[in-house]
């Protein structure tokens, strides 16, 4: 069976490595990491993710503008983005809370939110 | 002085050209043992009046008919020369009415020649000389009286009951500018002064006289002959005869223009100074009033500055923390999967540091809700004082040429708003404008009251819920004439962390923080691009 693919952008390359070990053990997923906010578009063209994790605040550019690229993108405008960030308030951390019409995760992620996250917005993935 | 049986003698002068009349005379004298005493006898006016001038005579016996002189002149040449002494004009019996004119003239007395007797010509000459002291003692009086008068600065003067002037002194005299007392006597206050102040005048001395009583120092308005206003303080007492009936009255007039003059100036200057007072005390108080208020600005700003530091903070805090958080769960969670869970103890241990990492999260995420709206406290407040507040605010934002232009609704209906919050909204708004002019434009802020009518823009819209048709709405609308927002970002402005500013000049939570509020107080805010540049942002309340 074709393992999802699954593509984190954030400058932490400690949390991509981790993400990517942990999401790989599990044997579903075959994760690449970017940490350069710069080469994602590239990236992602090559890699063809079935859902891509989008850190916000990042160098040079910030989620937003990934994001942006991404979806002037005709190969990669169907694919989702979820965001992760850091920065949320309890207020804002409410289930079904989106950011600028993404949804997002909030840093510290459990394995198990993340799975979550990914089977509910991969298509053919439902759980 | 004379005085009946004193021991003084009265030298006599007899001018008299026959030497027997002179004899007679003389010897009528000598034998009445009176103290009288024909001390020269002499034939001229000339040789009597050398006499006159170089001795002292008490009475003249003068004959009218001599030889160098002769009639009424010759009494009229030596009274002229006499120095007032007591004349006695002789004459003979033909020219009595002569000698009745001479004492029209001032004779003391006239005897005819032909009937003179010794009682008669003594009786003459004493009544001559007494009748002299007593006129000289007069006149004496009546000098020192006029020196009195004339000498004293006040003005004056005497009326009869009709008003007519009886005595003027020399200071009411120049005031009438009149030279001589008999151009004054007899005349009337008509002749005076116009008609309509002379009628006051006159009715005053009337209803002094009427009345009996006096007028004290009374100040009235009065006018010189040259038409100058004077202010004069007068002081009028009615005259009574022993019969007690009125003869009409004295006044005693004093000038007090000048006084009067500085006394208004006195006045004036108080006025001026209790009115200069009075407006220290004003300024003083509106400084105190703008000192309050800039204390309160500077308290509303070091708050404004404090929250926006600890917001600015947490979001670093969190983004600083929470990454390596993320990290250590993650680590934490690819343990768990490992075969070193197996271990005893291992997975406590790891659910413990997941259990700290939590707790951690949660601190992070405590101080960035310290930074986000909380529970409103809401008061009646004017919306144009909470606008006027918020951009006082930003004032250090604004350059020389970026202009705010106000229209802002004098009547509006009082809104129950919290003042310090909606202060936010205003002051974020403001900021994104300023943000978006850059150096130069113009920031438009408007407000008015409307009642919705039909289907408008925000009825039925589902992010105004809260109006109905009919509502009275208060609106504020805020145009700048920046670079306006993307089409594609209209719709994500809301977002948390979504920022179209370059780093560290927003952090994305602006116009999130402002809708939430909006939301609190439900109220509707809209964003949207201007057709001729900019963007416009209209935020709406239910009056």
């Amino acid at each position: 069976m074709e393992k999802t693919r699954i593509m984190v952008v954030d400058d932490e390359s400690g949390f991509t490595r981790l993400l990517k070990l942990t999401l790989e053990k599990t044997g579903n997923y075959s994760v690449m990491e970017e940490n350069d906010p710069m080469r994602a578009l590239d990236a992602a063209r090559a890699f063809r993710p079935h859902l891509i994790l989008l850190d916000i605040v990042m160098p040079q550019m910030d989620g937003g503008g990934v994001a942006s690229q991404m979806q002037a993108d005709p190969f990669l405008r169907r694919v989702p983005i979820v965001f992760l960030t850091a920065i949320v308030s309890h207020q804002e951390a409410t289930p079904g809370a989106l950011i600028g019409g993404f949804k997002f995760l909030a840093k510290p992620v459990s394995l198990a939110a993340v799975v979550k996250c990914i089977r509910e917005n991969v298509p053919g993935l439902a759980a | 002085m004379f005085v009946p049986g004193s021991a003084k003698n009265f030298r006599v002068l007899l001018v008299e050209e026959n030497p027997v009349d002179a004899r007679l005379l003389d010897a009528m004298v000598e034998a009445s043992r009176s103290g009288f005493k024909v001390e020269w006898s002499v034939r001229t006016l000339a040789q009597g009046m050398l006499i006159i001038d170089t001795s002292e005579v008490d009475v003249i016996l003068l004959d009218l008919t001599l030889p160098d002189s002769s009639g009424i002149e010759t009494f009229k040449s030596a009274r002229a020369h006499s120095r007032r002494l007591p004349i006695i004009v002789l004459s003979g019996s033909d020219d009595e009415e002569l000698a009745l004119y001479a004492m029209h003239e001032g004779a003391q007395d006239y005897l005819v020649k032909a009937r003179i007797d010794t009682q008669l010509l003594l009786r003459a000459m004493r009544y001559a000389v007494e009748r002299h002291r007593v006129e000289e003692a007069l006149a004496h009086e009546r000098n020192l009286l006029r020196n009195l008068l004339d000498n004293l600065p006040d003005y004056i003067y005497a009326k009869d009951v009709e008003g007519r002037y009886v005595i003027d002194n020399r200071a009411h005299m120049e005031f009438l500018q009149i030279k001589k007392p008999e151009d004054v006597v007899g005349k009337t206050v008509f002749d005076f002064f116009p008609e309509e102040l002379a009628a006051l005048f006159h009715a005053d001395d009337q209803a002094i006289i009427a009345s009996g009583n006096a007028l004290v120092n009374r100040e009235e308005p009065s006018i010189t002959q040259a038409g100058e206003r004077r202010w004069i303080s007068t002081t009028k007492v009615p005259l009574k005869n022993r019969q007690n009936r009125p003869t009409g009255l004295v006044c005693i007039g004093r000038d007090i223009t000048e006084q009067r003059l500085a006394q208004e100036q006195l006045k004036e200057a108080n006025a001026e100074l209790s009115r200069s007072q009075e407006e220290l005390l004003k300024t003083l108080a509106e400084l105190k009033e703008a000192h309050e208020e800039l204390r309160s600005v500077q308290l509303q700003l070091i708050e404004a500055e404090k929250m926006k530091s600890i917001g600015r903070l947490a979001a670093g805090v969190a983004h600083e923390v929470k990454n390596p958080l993320a990290i250590i769960t993650m680590g934490v969670e690819y343990l768990l999967n490992q075969d070193l869970a197996q271990q005893e103890n291992a997975t406590s241990v790891l659910n413990d540091i997941l259990a700290a990492v939590k707790r951690a999260d949660n601190v992070v995420r405590g101080l960035l809700d310290f930074s986000a709206p909380k529970n409103l406290e809401v008061r009646t407040q004017d919306l144009n004082a909470v606008i006027n507040q918020s951009l006082s605010l930003v004032r250090g934002e604004l350059t020389a040429d970026l202009k705010v232009v106000r229209e802002l609704d004098p009547n509006l209906p009082p809104l129950k708003l919290d003042n310090i919050k909606i202060g936010q909204v205003f002051v974020n708004v403001f900021t994104n404008a300023i943000h978006a002019m850059g150096k130069a434009g113009v920031l438009t802020v408007r407000t008015y009251a409307k009642q919705l009518t039909g289907v408008g823009q925000n009825v039925g819209d589902s992010r105004s819920e809260s109006f109905r048709v009919g509502d009275t709405v208060v609106v504020a609308e805020v145009c700048d004439t920046g670079s306006g927002i993307p089409s594609d970002k209209l719709t994500k402005l809301y977002d948390p962390f979504f920022t179209t500013k370059p780093t560290g000049k927003g952090t994305g939570l602006g116009l999130t923080v402002t809708k939430t509020i909006v939301d609190l107080h439900a109220g509707t805010i809209d964003i949207a691009n201007r057709p001729e540049g900019g963007a416009k942002v209209t935020i709406m309340f239910k009056a």
